[in-house]
């Protein structure tokens, strides 16, 4: 077996899981952890690039929203596969309602509310189940686009 | 905050978001109170920017438009030209790719 594709199989299915205090700055130590879980996934620079917008933006959405000033961790779980890379981000804040969710019209030019259309536009699968037992979990995923054969 | 002729560019480095966005926030927002005819936001060397960031930008515009003066962004480099495409802003936004380019288109109008 060719050992890129032996390394392919080792990562198939496995899950790598980091907490982090629900604070602005360890934002950037999420960034890192989702661009290196990205990159050993063998997503193209522009995927990564998405998935760290991404995660940043509901990380930053968390810590806004759900735990509103108050101390509060993040649990970012990331399960890699052949084709797919799901993250699932947990806290256990405050649940979000559905209105809070939606995108709203980038037609309209003003500040604010343009996190949840920049996390819609760039995964390709998004689900949040908010419960005050278990806490709320954010699932996105960002599948693999085929790279175009010469 | 730096003055080319009667430019005002006001420099912005490193990762501009939810931690860091507030403190650029209110050193922009301070200078657009001084209402600069033409204003100029250099994010040449920004490596990362998030909606937060975003929001401090659109803001600044809106400010010094309503106040009739003009507005830009100059050096949007690779690492942050998608998000500007994603939400479209880069069509609402005047750009220049270098400070030069910016002095003389603006060199002529008022």
């Amino acid at each position: 077996m060719l050992e890129k594709e032996k390394l392919q199989n080792e990562k198939n299915g496995s899950a790598v899981t980091i907490q982090v205090p629900g604070k602005p700055c360890f934002l950037k130590a999420i960034r890192a952890f989702i661009r290196t879980v990205a990159c050993l996934s063998d997503f193209s620079e522009s995927n990564v690039q998405e998935m760290v917008l991404a995660v940043d933006e509901a990380c930053s959405n968390i810590i806004r929203h759900s735990y509103n000033s108050m101390e509060g961790m993040i649990v970012i779980q990331c399960k890699v596969f052949d084709n797919k890379l799901e993250i699932y981000l947990r806290d256990f804040g405050k649940s979000a309602t559905k209105g809070a969710l939606r995108s709203r019209d980038i037609k309209d030019i003003k500040p604010g509310g343009l996190g949840c259309y920049l996390i819609r536009s760039v995964m390709d699968e998004i689900k949040y189940t908010g419960s005050d037992l278990d806490g709320n979990i954010l699932k996105l995923v960002k599948r693999k686009t085929r790279k175009k054969e010469k | 905050m730096r003055t080319i002729g009667d430019l005002v560019v006001f420099d912005v480095e490193g990762e501009v978001d939810l931690y860091r966005s507030p403190e650029v926030r209110k050193d922009l927002l301070s200078l657009v109170s001084e209402t600069p005819d033409k204003l100029a936001v250099n994010l040449s060397k920004v490596s990362y920017i998030d909606s937060s960031g975003l929001a401090t930008l659109i803001e600044a515009y809106q400010k010094i438009n309503r106040a009739g003066g003009e507005f830009a962004l100059i050096g949007i480099n690779e690492a942050i030209k998608s998000i500007f495409e994603i939400s479209r802003l880069d069509r609402v936004f005047k750009t220049f790719p270098t400070e030069k380019e910016a002095v003389e288109a603006w060199s002529g109008s008022k």
